[in-house]
């Protein structure tokens, strides 16, 4: 099922007398159970293209669907609830340590304290990030603080999952281990989307953007048929 | 996935003078690993290079018959299954096969023979094409790109830190440097797609339209 269909999007910035366009005429699709990685260097519109799949940035040119419907701009009850946008980044005006920073997603819309600590725990849990719970945001290395935040936008268990680089300044032998969570989000049925500026594994599909121009399988029919498991199986001697 | 095929590598390997594919050289690494039987062979190939090179059992079955005719691998001695109607023999290496891993496995890093193909065809394109040149530069991004899409995360990443084991850590070194041939790939595809685009203009100006 298709969950986030973006068609011949088009976005341009304007600084003075300059145009910037940051994406142009780019179109993807992304399905439920799917992993999509976009390549892209600094400038390339990687992050343009994440915050219009959010419907954060209105679009000039194209159109934005999600679950089969048009997405407008900011369109209430859809990002931070079926989207999930994955932020390593904490404000400490929404709490004091982590479990606070997770739960308060679900605080935030109406759900009781004990109900959104229990999620919260689940999620930390489900991201392999229960040791941080206690701990202030501040605290946690740059893998700790990825998980954290995959957990803050699993918490109202969204459909879409989106992450800017979410292996951006994590230890190299951490980077697997985020690479095989957002692996397992897929396999459990959720749809992810992250932009990334090295190659990495676990993707069903990779493509580049550069200039604003994505290349690549836009859709998941055009993908090349790859095992989703690593084959561990070792011959019996 | 390979760029070019394993046909590119197979006539560059033959224009030097050596008769292994990469198949039969990855056979010959496994057989010197560990003496196997035939259908142990497939299955060592499948766990180890699954993904990698996508071949059925009869590719490994060839392979084993070439490397037994060049006399890099022989028959073990008294080492047949006795268990079955029709005993199945097991191979090893022989001292020319060993040599000849090691040569081969030197040459190898040199560089990747598929890519240095591709890239001499590339530059040996008539530079006025500039089109032709964008089409070559588009299929090979999207050979990187389903190649980066193989790629596979450690099942266990905990037994990849130092210390795991041997094999794991193996993987995961080998794994590494394949990614990061792939980051220099797609740099510089973007980089060669730049620079046909600021130098296509000039030509398409004078270009018959």
């Amino acid at each position: 099922m298709t969950l986030l269909a973006l068609a011949h999007a088009t976005k341009r910035f304007t600084s003075g007398q300059r145009e910037k366009v940051a994406l142009d005429d780019a179109s993807l699709e992304v399905d439920a159970g799917e992993c999509v990685a976009v390549y892209g260097l600094r400038r390339s519109g990687r992050t343009t293209l994440l915050r219009v799949a959010a419907g954060i940035l209105p679009l000039d040119e194209g159109e934005l669907r999600f679950g089969g419907r048009p997405l407008p701009e900011r369109a209430a009850g859809v990002l931070g609830v079926e989207i999930g946008w994955c932020n390593p980044q904490f404000d400490a005006a929404h709490g004091g340590t982590v479990a606070d920073h997770v739960a308060v997603g679900l605080l935030a819309r109406g759900a009781g304290r004990s109900r959104a600590r229990e999620r919260a725990a689940a999620a930390l849990e489900r991201t392999g990030a229960s040791a941080c719970a206690g701990y202030d945001p501040r605290e946690l290395h740059a893998d700790e603080l990825v998980r954290a935040g995959i957990a803050r936008a699993l918490v109202t268990r969204p459909r879409l999952l989106l992450l800017d680089e979410p292996t951006n300044g994590v230890d190299v032998l951490e980077r697997d281990g985020i690479l095989a969570l957002l692996r397992s989000l897929a396999d459990a049925g959720a749809g992810v989307l992250m932009t990334v500026g090295e190659p990495v594994a676990g993707a069903d599909r990779v493509l580049t953007l550069d200039g604003g121009r994505l290349r690549g399988h836009a859709v998941p029919e055009q993908a090349p048929v790859v095992p989703l498991r690593p084959r561990h199986v070792e011959p019996v001697a | 996935m390979s760029i070019g095929g394993r046909g590119v590598v197979t006539r560059r390997a033959k224009r030097r003078g050596h008769k292994r594919a990469p198949v039969s050289a990855a056979v010959l690494a496994l057989v010197i690993e560990q003496p196997s039987h035939g259908y142990e062979v497939w299955q060592r190939f499948e766990a180890r290079f699954g993904g990698l090179f996508e071949v059925g059992s009869s590719r490994i079955y060839q392979a084993v018959d070439s490397l037994l005719a060049d006399g890099l691998i022989e028959v073990l001695p008294g080492a047949r299954d006795g268990s079955r109607r029709q005993p199945r023999p097991r191979y090893r290496a022989t001292a020319d096969g060993a040599r000849a891993h090691r040569a081969w496995l030197a040459e190898e890093l040199h560089g990747d023979p598929a890519r240095l193909e591709l890239n001499r065809r590339l530059l040996a394109t008539a530079a006025d094409d500039a089109a032709t040149l964008r089409d070559l530069v588009d299929r090979y991004e999207q050979a990187c790109l389903d190649e980066m899409a193989a790629l596979r995360t450690a099942a266990q990443p905990a037994a990849a830190a130092p210390g795991g084991d041997a094999a794991t850590v193996r993987d995961r070194l080998l794994a590494e440097e394949r990614r990061l041939v792939l980051d220099a790939r797609i740099k510089w595809i973007l980089f060669a797609r730049r620079q046909l685009q600021t130098a296509a203009p000039h030509r398409s100006a004078a270009e018959p339209s």
